[in-house]
């Protein structure tokens, strides 16, 4: 009976789950708000889990995404994110972390989702069509188009800082 | 243009955004796996609970025929449940008008012809003058006295 229990190797699925839900909504409460939902459903529902329909990562994703979106829903509108540090004061894959947060937030919800369940969820783009009910070749080309778009403004936002970043003695 | 380090990230931003992935706090990923062992330890335990208690009834009840009684009860829910489905036939008086419409008809010889086995065959004419066997009331014995 637990060998077919989706929840039997809970680790590595919360990580996943996390990361999914931080790059939708940014890392912090937020995400463990929704990691914490997603499980919670996920121990009251697993009865529901077919291991024939996917492995549980996917069926776990697909419950978090509803914990996500009634996050969002409830959310109050917030400004722009700010910079939260200088960028000389961080090391440099702290930089990186930030832009990258700053650029996943100038993008699309959908394009986020896309980004989210591909890299944060690691799921393939076939499993990401099953949970859209959509042809994996127009998951895949979304996905590229959605980091066509990361790419540009990780660019943009790279173009407006280098002044701050050579004054501050870091190398961008 | 672009520093190399820059032009080298956006050519790996896959590769990037796999190795930033926001990681959760250890405390959470500790507390929160452990709530879910809990859990699924307990939902477990119910279950053999469950179990456990249903053969220790079966058990304590086996000698006053707990068994034949479950299985009359079981017995008496397929009666109830035939009888729910089972479609029954409107029911038609054998012996009326109408029933006899649709009756085997009898086969009536004609006029001057009898039945014997299935055919009708003619009937033998009365001859005239043929010895009359018995006329009137059988004779009852005794001698009857005139006058």
């Amino acid at each position: 009976m637990f060998s077919r229990d989706p929840l039997a190797n809970p680790e590595p699925l919360i990580r996943r789950v996390y990361a999914y839900a931080a790059y939708r909504l940014g890392d912090g409460p937020d995400a463990e708000d929704a990691t914490s939902d997603a499980f919670e459903r996920a121990l009251r529902y697993r009865d529901s889990y077919d291991r024939q329909k996917g492995e549980p990562a996917a069926w776990l994703i697909g419950i978090a995404r509803r914990s996500v979106d009634q996050i969002l829903a409830d959310r109050v509108p917030l400004a722009e994110p700010a910079d939260v540090a200088a960028p000389g004061d961080l090391e440099e894959q702290a930089v990186a972390r930030l832009e990258l947060a700053g650029a996943l937030a100038s993008l699309t919800d959908q394009d986020r989702e896309l980004v989210a369940l591909r890299y944060g969820a690691d799921l393939s783009a076939r499993q990401i069509a099953e949970l859209f009910e959509a042809r994996t070749n127009t998951i895949e080309v979304a996905l590229h188009r959605a980091l066509e778009r990361l790419r540009r403004e990780i660019a943009r936002e790279q173009s407006d800082r280098p002044s701050a970043a050579a004054a501050n003695g870091v190398r961008v | 243009m672009k520093p190399f380090w820059s032009r080298r990230r956006s050519l790996d931003l896959e590769a990037e955004l796999r190795r930033n992935k926001p990681e959760p706090r250890s405390e959470f990923v500790t507390s929160l796996a452990k709530h879910v062992r809990t859990e699924r330890s307990t939902a477990g335990a119910r279950v053999a609970l469950a179990g456990a208690l249903s053969v220790a009834l079966l058990a304590a009840l086996a000698p006053v025929g707990a068994l034949g009684s479950a299985g009359s009860a079981a017995k008496a829910i397929a009666n109830a449940a035939t009888r729910v489905l089972a479609t029954h036939a409107r029911p038609v008086a054998q012996h009326s008008p109408g029933a006899s419409q649709y009756s085997k008809k009898k086969k009536v010889c004609p006029k001057g012809t009898k039945r014997v086995g299935k055919k009708c065959v003619k009937a033998k004419k009365k001859v005239k003058g043929a010895r009359v066997t018995h006329r009137g009331p059988r004779f009852t014995g005794g001698k009857m006295k005139h006058g």
